[in-house]
């Protein structure tokens, strides 16, 4: 809530694309994995995921293996990962392609910050989604 | 000045607020052309989207998604006609409906790029977008929140009176742009005019600024950096006497200063006492520089008794003193003299009370220098001040004259030579003679300025007729350096006329600076000036005069001169000054020869010269020059 409300503020302020993904993925990763410290994080192109570069209680991996989450941005990337992680992507197109295998996706569409969760993967990751975003889950796409 | 002063800032109050005004106004000016601008705009997109919905309902029954969904051929075809109207500057049409869970998905989706997929999601602004579906009426809304919408416009989809969903089209800040350079040439217009003006604005603060400076200049002794007489005009036009009191304050024996160490060492002595008096006064005291060596100081007086204000001019007067000027390894002392008024208001006018600390001054001057002098008695004072002024007024206008009186050679009853007489004429035009105003301006610089015009118009007699004149002057003049400068002065400028030049010392008192008065007179000597002594065998007269003092002619005393007829003592005094004179190689000339019996005993007593109403009168040169010329 506390997290909602902070990017409201920065909704309001008027902040930078940058600065409300960062806020974005901060309460996507809070929600996702809340009982982690340090979250590891992988992902397969820094330009794409920048604003997760940004957040303080990440540390990035680079062996895909070894971390909580990972972002992917590029269709070649599901080649060199397992699907028993927690995939989070940043299309919508690569969103529905996967849709079996990946947890979410965050992606701009018409100037607006958009984000799914597909219900399915939550499932099978055992996850629930905090009552504020319950509302982007999806059961299929 | 503060008039001056008060519509300047008037004038610039005036200029920034319509500076001001102006820049409002441009401002306004181009909000409400954005502002119009703004609405052509929507309500072309308000038209364009009611043709849409006009569009839209021909092909599209009650439930739109089932429609769609089972048919993807009119889905293409309707979004090809969505695509034609998603143009610059509304760049996404889409159309999206409501779902059960009251999520916003695609229905169509015109938009050239970044387009939705039919029954895709889209996270809105729920609030706003229900309100379409509540309302059944179209809806404007502006992205605060967002630097890359700028505007959505919302009209619902009305089939069968229901809202089968929301024709959204999406105005990004392209729109503010587009309008933007449609008003860059109406806004450059006017930004340059606001510049030119400014520049303007600028230019005349510079102006006014320069103005300032150069007044200041005008105002300001470049010297010592103290007020001017320009800036005192203005001073006592605007201010309120009964709050000053006045210091005329001189430094003694300036001119020695200059005389023995040079100008420049003067220059630092007048520029050194100045800072002294500005460091010891207040900020709202005033210095001014009146004359060569003399500051004229107002002091703000906040209910100051006298002797506070004695107080204050001492310390300047002991400051001074006891400051040793130091200019090229010379240790420079010196002294000041200073005339106080208290209370200033109690003249007539500013000026009167100014004159009046500037006679205290040479009060203080004639008693030994180095001293304050003031005096509380006003009532005599004004009465004083208001002759001299008369006095003043009568030299400055040309109302001095002379007349002469011959002094003739009663050997061969011819005109040796004139005595010049001063006269004033008031206002109405009576003659005043000079016992009537002398004792009043004695110390005063009117004195100065009267013994200078007497010389000026005798230089001039004599330079026209080349005659014998003489002229009268007391001892004290010659020993007061002021006076005596004024008359060395006079002569230099009329050296060759000097030795038609007569000048009668007058004793009128004890020889206090017996070497000074030896000194200055060798000095005339110099000039072949003829030194005669008035009245003598009378007052201080003393025969130590003649050992010391470079004499050519005695005076007799008139009184004495008168009662030769009836007394023989007076005639015996007569005889022996003129038997002295004589074996000294002095001449004597009898005055007051009122008669031709006094005429026949000065025959009788061998005196060569003499003068008198007998002989003639004092009158108009031209009276005498038939005779003489």
């Amino acid at each position: 809530m506390k997290s909602l409300l902070s990017l409201l503020l920065l909704l309001i302020l008027q902040a930078s694309p940058l600065e409300i993904e960062k806020e974005i993925y901060k309460i996507i990763i809070g929600a996702l994995l809340p009982n982690k410290k340090i979250v590891k994080v992988w992902i397969d192109n820094p330009d794409a995921f920048s604003a997760i570069l940004r957040l303080h209680k990440i540390r990035l991996v680079q062996n895909p293996q070894k971390a909580d989450i990972l972002f992917i941005s590029k269709q070649d990337s599901f080649s060199k990962i397992s699907f028993k992680k927690i995939i989070f992507v940043n299309s919508y197109t690569l969103l529905k392609r996967y849709q079996k295998g990946v947890i979410g996706g965050f992606f701009w569409q018409k100037g607006r910050p958009n984000i799914v969760f597909l219900r399915k993967p939550l499932q099978l990751h055992h996850i629930t989604l905090p009552p504020d975003l319950q509302k982007y889950i999806e059961d299929k796409l | 000045m503060r008039l001056i002063n008060t519509l300047i800032a008037l004038l610039i109050t005036a200029i920034l607020a319509l500076i001001g005004y102006l820049y409002n106004a441009t401002h306004t000016i181009e909000k409400d052309l954005y502002k119009n601008l703004n609405k052509i705009f929507i309500d072309h997109v308000a038209e364009v989207s009611k043709h849409i919905e006009l569009f839209l309902q021909r092909y599209l029954r009650s439930n739109p998604y089932i429609q769609l969904k089972n048919n993807p051929q009119l889905r293409s075809l309707l979004q090809e006609a969505l695509a034609l109207t998603a143009v610059s500057p509304h760049r996404y049409v889409y159309v999206l409906y409501r779902d059960k869970r009251g999520r916003f998905r695609y229905l169509l989706d015109g938009s050239q790029e970044d387009r939705g997929e039919f029954n895709q999601k889209l996270d809105v602004n729920t609030k706003q977008w229900n309100l379409v579906y509540t309302t059944k009426r179209a809806q404007l809304f502006l992205h605060k929140d967002s630097s890359f919408l700028y505007i959505t416009y919302l009209r619902p989809l009305l089939i069968r009176h229901k809202v089968a969903g929301v024709i959204a089209i999406d105005f990004t800040s392209e729109l503010p742009k587009t309008i933007a350079k449609i008003l860059s040439p109406a806004k450059r217009i006017i930004n340059y005019l606001f510049l030119l003006l400014f520049i303007l604005f600028l230019i005349l603060i510079y102006q006014l600024a320069l103005y300032m400076k150069t007044r200041k200049k005008a105002m300001i002794d470049t010297l010592t950096q103290t007020y001017n007489r320009n800036y005192l005009k203005i001073f006592m036009d605007h201010i309120d006497p009964a709050n000053y009191a006045i210091l005329m304050l001189d430094i003694d024996h300036f001119k020695k200063i200059n005389d023995n160490y040079g100008h420049k060492v003067g220059d630092f002595i007048l520029q050194e006492t100045a800072k002294i008096i500005q460091k010891l006064l207040r900020k709202e005291d005033f210095i001014f520089r009146y004359g060569g060596e003399e500051f004229l100081i107002f002091i703000k007086n906040s209910n100051y008794d006298d002797n506070y204000l004695l107080k204050i001019a001492e310390r300047l007067r002991k400051t001074l003193e006891n400051t040793s000027f130091e200019y090229n390894n010379h240790q420079i002392k010196i002294t000041a003299s200073i005339g106080l008024i208290t209370n200033p208001q109690k003249y007539r006018s500013l000026k009167e009370a100014i004159k009046q600390a500037d006679e205290f001054l040479y009060q203080a001057k004639r008693l030994g220098r180095n001293q304050t002098y003031f005096s509380n008695d006003y009532t005599q004072q004004i009465s004083i001040t208001n002759e001299i002024q008369l006095i003043k007024d009568a030299i400055e206008n040309g109302r001095l004259f002379i007349e002469v009186q011959p002094i003739y050679d009663i050997v061969t009853n011819t005109i040796y030579s004139f005595e010049a007489l001063v006269r004033i004429k008031d206002e109405k035009g009576n003659t005043i003679y000079p016992t009537a105003f002398l004792e009043q301006i004695a110390f005063t610089t009117v004195y100065t300025s009267l013994t200078k015009e007497v010389l000026r118009q005798a230089f001039a007699i004599i330079k026209k007729y080349q005659i014998k004149l003489s002229i009268n002057l007391n001892f004290s003049d010659i020993t007061d350096s002021v006076i005596f400068n004024t008359i060395i002065e006079e002569i230099e400028n009329n050296r060759q006329c000097a030795q038609y030049l007569l000048i009668e010392l007058l004793e009128n008192e004890s020889f206090a600076q017996f070497t000074t008065l030896q000194e200055k007179l060798y000095q005339l000597k110099n000039y072949k000036i003829q030194i005669a002594i008035d009245d003598f065998g009378s007052g201080y007269s003393n025969f130590e005069i003649l050992k010391q003092l470079p004499i050519d002619i005695l005076k007799i005393n008139g009184t004495l001169i008168k009662e030769i007829p009836t007394s023989k003592v007076a005639y015996n005094i007569v005889k022996s000054i003129t038997s002295l004179a004589n074996s000294i190689d002095i001449k004597v000339i009898a005055e007051y020869v009122e008669n031709e019996q006094i005429l026949n005993l000065l025959n009788e007593l061998h005196i060569q010269y003499a003068q008198g109403f007998y002989l003639g009168k004092p009158r108009p040169l031209e009276a005498y020059l038939q005779d003489f010329v």
